[in-house]
């Protein structure tokens, strides 16, 4: 009886909790697809595409709640093109990554920067809140593609007005000043190829941030598992 | 932090819980609040301490404090010119606060946070407010209505205004109400379960319970517990991980 009378004292009876944390944390994925990344890079790249998948999955927050854009830069007309459209975590199937052609970093930029301003007005018509989209450029070497200056400043200018945040990631060989021009943020070298340490830091982080209080402090200061800058 | 439920006219039951995001890093909360009356009139502030701001703790209990003192001996009659009065004051003061190395207004990043706030004297009230959070004035009526002052955010979720940017005078928001027969103010942890997604509307089944039972609870001891029991419960920690503050105030 005593314990009945505690538990009606302690909580306020026939509150309900309305769930409307359908927010989404986007993130995009640009990489680095050129003929260089044959051989031993494309497959650990590929590995590492497998486990991002299956660790935001099993992630029971972020599965629901971070949606993901691979875009690719390759192939001989310097082409970018979507090699994964928006999709919930738990739906994502990591696509398999081919090598070859060019480095079409710009164009590469310029279509991810196009892909999350459609999905903010998506966002926006549905009514579904979201926290700012990151984009991830991954290279192991520099832009090819005529005009990629310009959309680098474009990059920056979206950075500057705070509708993304751009993370640049070279790997060993990669012009890290070239790919520098395209983030506010210094650019990471990523050590060796691991790809799969960098993708489970990155589920992680996404994760992290999806579930994190506003204004939350930087969240992507330990790279220690993958990165030496 | 107890609430407490003063002797004087208003009865006030507050609240104020650190979010598991912060919890788990081994932090403090970064919400305050505050509240002051004297004779008739009640003022009252909740903050939300911005998390990427290294004061920002700082910044949300210094607003709410000394709004509090300040607008307790405002004119009622020009409250909306003295409330920016009192912001200004705020600000000058944290110019020159010891741990503001630039000593100018650049400084006031670090210190930033949000404002929630209420003055209400005779009947009539006014809630001010930058950023997100919210005010909320429940009217004592058969269709059980009640005026909202709304968050504000910027073009993604997890961003907001807050007093200490150059621009807040572009910010802050004055929403009137008269005759009302309770009040709640509450952080920008608390809104997302307690209003719809437009934040135009409550959630039947939070705000209104809550309203319900501390009317009849008395005991301030038991009230305030309850309070905060249920801002600490698992569902309200997996839909917001932010600290969560609730202030409720019977007129």
């Amino acid at each position: 009886m005593e314990n009945q009378n505690n538990l009606t004292d302690d909580m306020i009876p026939y509150v309900e909790f309305a769930d409307n944390a359908n927010e989404r944390t986007p993130c995009v994925l640009v990489l680095d697809c050129s003929g260089s990344m044959r051989g031993e890079p494309i497959k650990q790249l590929n590995t590492g595409l497998k486990a991002l998948e299956q660790e935001l999955k099993d992630d029971i927050d972020a599965s629901s709640r971070v949606q993901i854009l691979i875009i690719k830069a390759c192939g001989k007309e310097d082409e970018a093109e979507v090699a994964s459209d928006w999709v919930d975590a738990m739906n994502f199937t990591a696509p398999i990554m081919e090598a070859g052609g060019l480095t079409p970093l710009g164009k590469a930029i310029s279509l991810a920067l196009k892909k999350i301003e459609d999905q903010k007005d998506l966002y926006d018509s549905c009514g579904i809140s979201s926290k700012r989209p990151w984009i991830f450029l991954v290279s192991d070497g520099e832009p090819t593609d005529y005009g990629w200056e310009q959309a680098a400043k474009e990059c920056i200018e979206a950075q500057q007005a705070k509708k993304v945040i751009v993370h640049a990631i070279g790997t060993q060989g990669a012009n890290l000043e070239k790919l520098g021009k395209f983030s506010i943020l210094p650019p990471k070298r990523l050590v060796g190829l691991k790809f799969t340490e960098f993708f489970l830091w990155l589920s992680r982080s996404v994760s992290c941030v999806s579930k994190a209080a506003p204004h939350a402090d930087d969240l992507l200061k330990d790279i220690n598992a993958w990165g030496d800058e | 932090m107890p609430g407490v439920m003063n002797k004087k006219r208003y009865r006030v039951v507050v609240a104020t819980t650190i979010g598991p995001y912060h919890k788990s890093r081994g932090l403090k909360g970064q919400d305050f609040f505050a509240y002051k009356q004297k004779r008739n009139k009640l003022i009252a502030v909740v903050s939300d301490g911005a998390g990427s701001a290294k004061y920002g703790k700082i910044g949300a209990r210094y607003v709410c404090e000394q709004l509090c003192e300040t607008l307790i001996n405002a004119s009622f009659q020009n409250i909306k010119q003295e409330i920016i009065n009192a912001i200004e004051g705020v600000r000058d003061r944290l110019m020159v606060h010891r741990l503001n190395k630039q000593k100018n207004e650049d400084g006031l990043i670090n210190f930033a946070a949000t404002i929630v706030g209420l003055v209400y004297q005779n009947g009539k009230g006014v809630f001010f407010h930058i950023g997100d959070g919210a005010g909320i004035a429940m009217f004592e009526n058969k269709k059980r209505t009640y005026t909202i002052s709304e968050p504000e955010n910027g073009i993604f979720s997890s961003e907001t205004f807050f007093y200490t940017m150059d621009d807040w005078k572009d910010s802050l928001r004055f929403t009137s109400f008269e005759n009302a027969d309770s009040l709640f103010l509450m952080t920008d942890g608390v809104t997302c379960f307690a209003l719809k997604k437009n934040f135009e509307a409550l959630e039947k089944g939070f705000l209104p319970p809550i309203d319900a039972f501390l009317k009849n609870e008395k005991n301030t001891k038991k009230a305030t517990r309850a309070l905060k029991n249920t801002l600490e419960t698992p569902k309200a920690k997996a839909l917001s991980g932010d600290d969560k503050t609730l202030m409720w105030v019977k007129l």
